[in-house]
């Protein structure tokens, strides 16, 4: 496995006060970026829309997923696609094979706010491939989610847990000292879910702290401790726990190394992001630069639907300097 | 002696547990035929298993128990010279360590998906079959004679003559190894850029069951050890594999091959199929295979799952320096036992006599009786209070409510004369309290505790055991919450202090809430009406208990004609016997009027806490085919309440379900549901 330092890393954040300026902020903001291709998972939300709107780039494609359930009367303007398949692989090749580009020779932006994870592990996974070296990538963040800790980002009925595709890993058949790393989120059902599909491994948590918001910390703990039968934890003070900033995929890749390193005893390595897309952002960074080809894999739950509307407002935009090997 | 701080019952799960573990927390406990555990196994016997079991019913316990490396601890690490004693070879194997679900999808077909999971399978357990010879003859120089032998043999099994470099088992290891990892590469990689030219180097170099049944016979030919030794794959965890990839399994089973054997275990919904590729003919039971339904057996043998538990509990405390090793405690001790009367007794002393809900229920009922029969005046009111009077027991509140409610039976079936009749109770008060209370004392006392506002009592280490009903892992959960609560609390558990009711109670009802919201995330989108279902259910239970006149005591299961319902409740009443929400008992329940045997249901214990029911099954009510298909089937859920409130109407004064004229004649509300009486 190569050995990355994730500090090197650029990032830009920018506080965005709720104002009828914002459009102004926004195109401020962007100003000195420009990008061949846009990419945004659409969302019936304020941060995914108004960056759609005020980005800089010459395509601007909206990904519609039917996961979110969307009727088409209700798609927004601009160029959509979207595909009746629920598979990531399927979705995400049929996408690229219509825009028929050289990926590596463009300037390319993601904004990773509405994906749905499974979409957009696959995506980095296959940008990879396709060598495409560098990238912009935005996260937006709310200003409150709706229920606060009762928030349900999807109805939580997991249909099955399994690898992201492309993200599988050569499987040690000692399977003694598996390790299964878990970012986890608001969604207890879906760490239980997983805990319970790696029944055996050992499990560590990475919490976000700091969090989106300052009472969002407390609000994952109660939600992700309603998992603790599944995940099976003694403490939670204990060595089982970690802190990554909800908003930093950097952070979060050296912290899950930093992890590795500890526990490098290891037979099986299993990632499973499940909270900020910040957050499984960087999961997907370390497996990319450290996993490919290796015993690790990236698995998730997988729902039968997902909600439309999750938050409100937008505070916060995060601008990444993303490089893959 | 080092008194403990760890909470000994925190590590509920088998899976978590070192091999040292399994064997240090390993319990046996044996039946009227004294056979243990081992006996469900039967290690020993070439004949298939099925090993299925409820969450936490201990079958990777059980299991890996019976595995090599559990073997080679038991013979002080000596497994291969006493390997005769033993009489068989255990390789064990999670499936969930496979990461089934990724041989699917991916722009190949389901044909495709089956060559190379087969393939796949067919490397892996043979790799885990000769580590484990490989570890088994480390250091036994004297045994190796053999080995050129063997790998020439083994290399022989193949479909075609492979050239490598091989002497020694590790190498034939090293070789497997390499070529299940190129089908790992392969698989993974198909997804990203769906290239033949990958797949197409992919070489399926061994039939089924070649290896997996040749190389033990090699063994078996060659190396004395071997010979007249079982090898029995130990495939755990059976319900992670896909209805394809169950289906090779369960070939593989019909085809088995002496030496070998399987011993397979799965969650009760995990079996998805038992048929097999060979003419798609199902697997014959009985022949075949072999099903052990491992919660029910525990759940047969009451007695020695209580001393099984028991010893658990001790053992789980040794291990944590609370108690020394190898005693004999009684645990009980440690817990706090309820004297329900005394607190009844004490809480009654606020409410004098006439004062009290059942009381004040009664006066009300008899009130309205008066009334609808036209009688208002003071003497109605005169014979009221002496009809109270006649029923009421200084002291004695349990023989009060029985009286009340021998009194309600009477006066249901359409005794008229009410002041007589409370009078007849009043003279030969013992007699009907000893008829009435052999069945419904239980009942009366949940009963009064509701009624003076105390919360349901489900503490002591023998209900704790009864609660968890042959699971094992039920049992860990329930003590491992109440110690969180006894710490909590500021108590010292199991350091000398009883542990409170209180922290028992909230241990209990955290274990319970648990329990359901545990079946309910895992049971996917059959969820809502899993739990939409038990609750109705549940609740309808709880309505006829606290009713006035309950019409079956100790009431928390249901009889039913499974042909009358519809197909959508058949389905739900299923997937909650598998999430074992409900349990089958097996014995089924001759219906009186029509001689059918009609299937019995029972609401698992550990959901008693959560609507006040009692943990024990006496009667059973009988669902007509309406009321179950409100129940189970979403789409009847409109027709619940009313079909419920049908039910439990008959049980509630004045009306008991009929309504009274003027003239004191009665009338039915309502045309009775079929199949009710």
């Amino acid at each position: 496995m190569i050995k990355m330092d994730y500090t090197i890393f650029y990032k830009t954040f920018k506080d965005i006060a709720k104002s009828d300026e914002q459009d102004v902020e926004l195109k401020l903001l962007f100003q000195e970026f420009y990008w061949d291709l846009f990419i945004s998972a659409y969302e019936n939300t304020e941060r995914v829309i108004s960056i759609y709107k005020n980005v800089p780039a010459n395509k601007k494609h909206w990904l519609i997923f039917s996961d979110y359930g969307y009727e088409i009367k209700s798609y927004p303007e601009g160029d959509i696609f979207n595909y009746e398949t629920r598979k990531e692989d399927e979705f995400i090749l049929s996408y690229l094979h219509k825009i028929d580009l050289d990926l590596s020779n463009e300037r390319i932006c993601i904004d990773i706010t509405g994906f749905l994870r499974p979409y957009l592990i696959y995506l980095i996974r296959l940008l990879v491939a396709k060598k495409v070296k560098k990238l912009h990538i935005i996260y937006s963040e709310p200003i409150k989610y709706l229920a606060q800790e009762e928030t349900k980002f999807s109805d939580e009925i997991v249909e099955e847990v399994r690898q992201v595709a492309g993200c599988g890993g050569i499987v040690n058949i000692d399977t003694a000292n598996d390790l299964l790393i878990i970012g986890s989120g608001y969604e207890h059902t879906l760490i239980a879910k997983v805990a319970e599909f790696r029944n055996s491994s050992r499990k560590v948590q990475i919490y976000g702290l700091p969090s989106l918001q300052a009472d969002m910390y407390q609000e994952n703990i109660l939600r992700a401790s309603k998992a603790s039968e599944a995940v099976g934890q003694m403490s939670m003070k204990g060595p089982d726990f970690y802190y990554a900033p909800a908003n930093d995929p950097f952070v979060t890749a050296a912290t899950i190394q930093r992890i590795v390193k500890r526990h490098s005893d290891f037979t099986n390595l299993y990632l499973s992001p499940l909270s900020t897309k910040a957050q499984t952002l960087g999961f997907c960074l370390y497996y990319v630069w450290e996993c490919i080809d290796s015993n690790a894999s990236i698995i998730m739950p997988f729902c039968h639907t997902y909600s439309k509307k999750t938050s409100e407002g937008l505070s916060r935009i995060c601008i990444y300097d993303v490089e893959l090997p | 002696m080092n008194i403990g701080n760890r909470n000994p019952f925190e590590s509920t799960k088998a899976l978590y547990f070192t091999d040292q573990e399994i064997e240090d927390f390993w319990v046996d406990f044996t039946d009227e035929n004294n056979s243990g555990l081992k006996n469900l196994i039967e290690p020993s016997s070439p004949t298939p298993k099925f090993i299925l079991g409820g969450k936490g019913s201990g079958k990777t316990h059980l299991m890996r128990y019976f595995s090599s490396p559990l073997q080679k601890i038991r013979r002080g690490g000596n497994l291969i010279k006493e390997l005769d004693k033993e009489g068989y070879l255990g390789i064990y194997l999670s499936c969930s360590g496979l990461n089934a679900d990724r041989f699917q999808g991916k722009g190949k077909d389901d044909d495709f998906w089956r060559t190379i999971f087969e393939h796949y399978m067919e490397l892996y357990l043979s790799q885990l079959l000769l580590k484990t010879l490989d570890n088994l003859l480390a250091n036994e120089h004297e045994l190796l004679y053999g080995e050129k032998e063997i790998c020439r043999e083994i290399v022989a099994l193949f479909d075609r003559p492979i050239e490598f470099r091989c002497s020694r088992l590790a190498d034939i290891i090293s070789f497997l190894n390499e070529r299940q990892r190129s089908i790992d590469f392969v698989v993974n990689n198909i997804a990203i850029n769906r290239s033949e030219k990958e797949v197409e180097r992919l070489e399926i170099i061994s039939t089924r069951g070649n290896l997996i049944f040749g190389i033990p016979q090699i063994l078996s030919n060659i190396m004395t050890p071997f010979k007249n030794i079982l090898f029995i794959y130990l495939i755990d965890e059976f319900e992670n594999f896909t209805e394809t990839q169950q289906k090779y399994i369960n070939t593989l089973v019909r085809e088995v091959k002496q030496p070998c054997s399987f011993r397979i275990g799965s969650r009760l919904y995990g079996l998805k199929t038992k048929n097999t590729y060979c003419d798609n003919e199902d697997l014959k039971a009985g022949s075949e295979y072999e099903k052990v339904l491992l919660d029910e057996h525990l759940r047969k043998l009451e007695k020695q799952y209580f001393m099984f538990a028991q010893k658990l509990c001790l053992k789980r405390l040794a291990q944590n320096d609370y108690i020394p090793r190898n005693c004999e405690i009684n645990l009980e001790k440690f817990f706090m036992e309820s004297n329900t009367i005394d607190i009844l007794n004490q809480k009654a002393k606020g409410y004098e006599g006439k004062k009290r809900k059942y009381v004040v229920r009664l006066k009300d009922s008899l009130d309205k009786w008066y009334r609808a029969k036209g009688q208002e005046s003071i003497s109605a009111q005169k014979e009221i209070d002496d009809i109270v009077a006649s029923l009421m027991v200084e002291g004695d509140l349990i023989s009060e409510k029985l009286n009340i409610l021998t009194f309600y039976s009477e006066w249901a079936k359409g005794e008229k004369d009410l002041l007589g009749c409370a009078r007849k109770i009043h003279d030969n008060g013992e007699k009907f309290q000893k008829v009435t209370g052999e069945h419904f004392k239980g009942d009366m006392i949940a009963q009064l505790l509701r009624d003076f506002d105390k919360k349901q009592l489900y503490v002591g280490l023998r209900t704790l055991i009864e609660m968890s009903w042959g699971i094992p892992r039920n049992l860990l959960i329930i003590l491992k919450e109440i110690y969180k609560w006894a710490t909590f609390n500021g108590e010292r558990p199991f350091k000398g202090e009883p542990i409170t009711i209180d922290s028992q109670q909230k241990g209990v009802l955290e274990a319970s809430s648990w329990f359901f919201e545990d079946a309910r995330i895992f049971s996917g989108s059959d969820r809502t009406a899993i739990e939409d279902s038990i609750t109705k259910l549940a609740t309808l239970f709880r309505d006829i208990r606290y009713s006035d006149k309950p019409s079956e005591c100790s009431l928390i299961a249901f009889s039913i004609d499974l042909s009358q319902i519809s197909s959508e409740a058949r389905r739900v009443i299923d997937l909650a016997e598998k999430w074992s929400l409900l349990v089958k008992i097996r014995e089924g329940r001759k219906d009186k009027n029509s001689k059918q045997v009609m299937s019995l249901y029972q609401l698992n214990r550990m959901l008693a806490p959560l609507w006040d029911l009692p943990i024990s099954r006496r009667g059973t009510i009988n669902l007509s085919s309406e009321l179950a298909n409100s129940i189970f089937d979403p789409k009847f859920k409109g027709q619940f309440r009313a079909a419920a409130k049908d039910v439990v109407k008959k049980m509630i004064a004045p009306d008991f379900g009929k309504r009274i004229d003027k003239n004191g004649k009665d009338h039915p509300l309502q045309q009775t549901l079929p199949g009710l009486e």
